[in-house]
């Protein structure tokens, strides 16, 4: 039992991660803005199904979620986050969320790595 | 002859061809002698003293809600929570009346500094809506707060929270006398569902 406890606080932090993979990670921080079924919600939350970055443009899609989208509106408030950022997720949780999306409404079936994410996140500017 | 009788086993009262008109009569007789549904609780009045601003850049104020019914809440535009599921759902109210002249749907804003005429201009516009059906407000941020306080409604800043605001997911119901009707989660279907029915019956009693 004490080995059990001792590999247990030996593991990475990425064994930490969300439960529930990307579908999770997806209810929990992506479908109140983009729908359950990433429908959107009209011209206001665009759809997921069909985005450019579910296709050729899947390498910026690290990038998207780890920096969020700012309000380029005038006054005191411009520079708020109209998409959050989501630089909590690990690498880990990421790819979950990429493949989740990929699967669901990419089309997509070649699932990137951990290492192919991490290094588009690391491309940000 | 003796007359039938139940004891005798001799009166069967189901046998009689007019049975199914007694039957068709009672059920109706029953339906006509039902009481009428309880009328919406009165939970308050609201009067809002203040001048706010549409998203077309009109003033607004209380007088433009009088004699018609309105629902009340409270968002801002970048709220990655709860507001983009309340816009669903009131989303849901607008296109179960629209158009409406008795019906107005009035949200504030509680990010007056980002939500600008020209912010929400863009916001009803790509959610769809006309103005004069749905206001989005935006004005002086402590004469929001307030308005929120007088509709029953919760709305502060928190910068802890996400999006730096914390307010009711709440829907406040006011009939044409100014009076709260009723309080609804504007995150729940179930809860919306009630207040398209509960807005049926006010526009029904005129």
């Amino acid at each position: 039992m004490m080995i059990v406890f001792i590999f247990a606080g030996i593991l990475p932090a990425g064994c930490r991660d969300e439960p529930g993979g990307g579908e999770a990670i997806y209810a929990k921080h992506c479908a109140s803005c983009h729908g359950p079924d990433a429908e959107g919600l009209r011209a206001l939350y665009p759809p997921l199904r069909g985005s450019t970055y579910l296709e050729g443009r899947l390498p910026e899609l690290p990038c998207l979620l780890k920096t969020g989208v700012r309000s380029t509106g005038s006054g005191a408030g411009k520079g708020r986050m109209v998409m959050p950022s989501f630089t909590h997720l690990s690498s880990g949780e990421m790819t979950d969320l990429v493949r989740y999306l990929l699967v669901s409404w990419g089309g997509g079936t070649n699932a990137p790595s951990v290492e192919d994410v991490e290094s588009w996140a690391h491309q940000c500017r | 002859m003796k007359p039938r009788s139940i004891a005798d086993g001799r009166y069967r009262p189901i046998s009689t061809p007019f049975f199914p008109l007694i039957l068709l009569f009672v059920i109706l007789a029953a339906g006509c002698s039902q009481e009428p549904a309880e009328p919406l609780p009165v939970m308050g009045s609201i009067e809002i003293p203040y001048t706010f601003t549409d998203q077309d850049g009109n003033p607004f104020t209380q007088d433009m809600l009088s004699g018609r019914i309105h629902v009340a809440d409270f968002f801002f535009t970048t709220c990655p929570t709860i507001c983009p599921i309340m816009k669903t759902q009131m989303l849901r109210v607008y296109e179960a009346f629209h158009p409406n002249d008795e019906l107005v749907l009035v949200s504030h804003s509680i990010d007056p500094e980002h939500d600008t005429v020209d912010v929400l201009h863009e916001y009803a516009a790509k959610l769809g809506i006309s103005t004069e059906y749905w206001y989005l407000l935006t004005g002086r941020k402590k004469e929001i707060y307030d308005t929120a306080k007088r509709y029953g409604l919760a709305a502060l800043e928190d910068e802890n929270a996400p999006g730096g605001f914390i307010h009711s997911g709440s829907f406040s119901l006011i009939d044409r006398n100014g009076q709260i009707r009723g309080y609804y989660k504007g995150t729940e279907e179930e809860s919306v569902d009630k207040l398209i029915r509960d807005i049926r019956r006010l526009l029904e009693e005129g």
